[in-house]
């Protein structure tokens, strides 16, 4: 257990840390629009002159009629429409680009639907008929492989090592392993998700923590990005004693504030020093 | 509907597919030897005889002058298997240093195709026949979002899959559900059943309150409209929820 869990006391170990609020709201509602009428005297402008037709070629639309952008045109259609935007000959198209960096993989891609019956039955197919299809070489056939696995681990569980951190033993046991390593004073954030799992751990400064800008902003920032809904504060003063200075507890109401604006929890602001543990929560002061 | 076309057709659309594109497969000789081998090592023993970390690589193999090793383990390092770095959005891939545009494309390919194999795994025979295959799809699409997302699957009188459909993606612990617009769409589709399916990000599917209550309310909209509410099936980490087996529906 260790010296740190004997400094701190028995008091707070019975501390659970509550369930983060979940939002009330069923969603935004829009007000219904009232109709307004126009207002009197105002004559809609008079239309500017027609441009003179036909237009001047300043830029077109399509810089080429033919085939060319045509994988580039896939790829930006996955990458900002999403994959039920493209038809299924088009994700065996873009399959088939693994293989072949140039040429039209599109013939390839609706023949290979035609004789196999459908994208699921292309992609089934036993490895050694695809091996004897012609236009099918060992790299497409792998990649056509590749789907049918990443199929199959996608429907399995993904193991979660990370750590639970929902009362004070686990988080002192957290810390006591985390904090032997760092011997240099820093200033850290746990950000939790709502069972109040470590999604990250993450150092904001090392050196001089009075003088580390910490900004609300930032940190409710990083929350969002991460998608946590409950932080924990950490900093580590291993020369001096851990009395929470007016600046500490200033700064741990300033990000109260601003997390708590967008639904994330501040569960705690720990000082950790070489005479023990101070929690901000237990003394009152979050 | 002939499932299957002439064979000649067919095999004269591979000749003239020959002919345009590069040669398959690369010369096994010098450092290209390290790819022929994995590749082979893969197609004769399928995903289990290679480590995640090398099936990320026989997907980052399409991309040219990329040493694949090492990021692949860096890849599997920050998303921890796979699946994780499929299922990663663009921009927390693209925080991985390395990855740049070609990756991200071919990491999202390889996502959305299977993702398209899983679902039509579930077209083919009544969804109610093929559970196994509905769990595994719902699974693979939903698990590892980050947010909570909402889908119906709207069913006809077989309950055969008439349509899948996203109806609306929240926060990290809500998402907002109108009954009114999933009815509506029922009715629009001519479906005669419904399930609805969301997913806990925590990676608990246990119903919350709010979950059974607006589960309730869509059943008595859909039932006026005389639409069924076979199933909730809420998706957690490697487990799923099912409102029926849970006798809450």
């Amino acid at each position: 257990m260790g010296l740190l869990r004997r400094l701190f006391g028995k008091d707070a170990e019975g501390l659970r840390f509550p369930e983060p609020p979940v939002p009330r709201s069923r969603g935004f509602a829009e007000a219904p629009a009232g109709l307004t009428p126009p207002s009197d005297g105002s004559a809609s402008p008079a239309p500017a002159a027609e441009a003179a037709w036909p237009r001047a070629p300043a830029e077109v639309q399509f810089p080429s009629t033919g085939p060319h952008g045509h994988r580039a045109r896939l790829r930006d259609k996955l990458l900002t429409r999403g994959p039920d935007a493209l038809a299924d000959y088009e994700l065996l198209e873009m399959l088939l680009f693994f293989a072949m960096p140039k040429g039209d993989t599109k013939p390839l891609a609706k023949a290979l639907i035609n004789r196999f019956g459908s994208f699921a039955e292309v992609l089934a197919a036993p490895t050694k008929v695809l091996l004897e299809t012609r236009g099918l070489g060992p790299h497409s056939v792998a990649a056509l492989k590749l789907v049918q696995a990443a199929a199959l681990r996608l429907a399995r569980a993904q193991a979660a090592e990370k750590p639970l951190l929902s009362n004070w033993a686990q988080l002192i046991d957290y810390l006591t392993a985390a904090c032997a390593r760092e011997p240099v004073e820093q200033f850290r954030i746990l950000f939790l998700d709502p069972k109040n799992r470590l999604i990250a751990d993450e150092v904001q400064g090392r050196g001089t923590v009075n003088h580390t800008p910490v900004y609300p902003r930032e940190v409710v920032r990083r929350a969002l990005e991460l998608h946590a809904t409950a932080l924990i504060l950490v900093h580590n003063h291993p020369s001096g004693d851990t009395t929470p200075s007016r600046a500490d507890i200033e700064m741990t109401q300033e990000i109260k504030e601003a997390a708590g604006l967008l639904g994330i929890v501040v569960h705690d602001h720990v000082i950790i020093g070489r005479a023990g543990w101070t929690s901000l929560r237990q003394k009152g002061l979050l | 509907m002939t499932k299957r076309r002439d064979l000649a057709e067919a095999q004269g659309l591979f000749a003239e597919a020959g002919a345009t594109v590069a040669a398959d497969g690369e010369a096994a000789a010098g450092h290209l030897g390290h790819r022929a081998r994995l590749r082979a090592r893969f197609l004769k023993g399928g995903a289990e005889a290679v480590a995640d970390y090398e099936l990320l690589e026989l997907l980052l193999f399409a991309i040219p002058r990329l040493d694949t090793k090492p990021l692949a383990k860096a890849l599997i390092a920050r998303f921890g298997s796979f699946a994780g770095v499929l299922a990663a959005p663009p921009e927390a891939l693209r925080s991985v240093p390395g990855v740049g545009d070609a990756v991200v494309v071919t990491l999202k390919v390889a996502h959305a195709a299977a993702l398209k194999l899983a679902a039509a795994e579930v077209r083919e025979a009544p969804v109610l026949n093929a559970w196994d295959k509905l769990v595994a799809y719902l699974h693979a699409a939903l698990a590892r979002e980050p947010v909570e997302h909402v889908r119906v699957l709207y069913l006809d009188a077989k309950n055969r899959l008439k349509a899948d459909e996203a109806h609306g993606r929240g926060t990290v612990n809500h998402t907002p559900l109108y009954p009114r617009e999933i009815v509506r769409r029922a009715l629009e589709l001519q479906a005669t059943a419904l399930i609805l399916v969301h997913n806990h990000p925590s990676g608990d599917p246990t119903p919350s309150r709010a979950d059974i209550d607006l589960t309730r309310e869509v059943r008595e909209a859909a039932a006026l409209l005389g639409i069924a509410l076979h199933d909730h099936v809420i998706v957690g980490n490697g487990r799923v929820a099912s409102f029926r087996q849970l006798g809450l529906l």
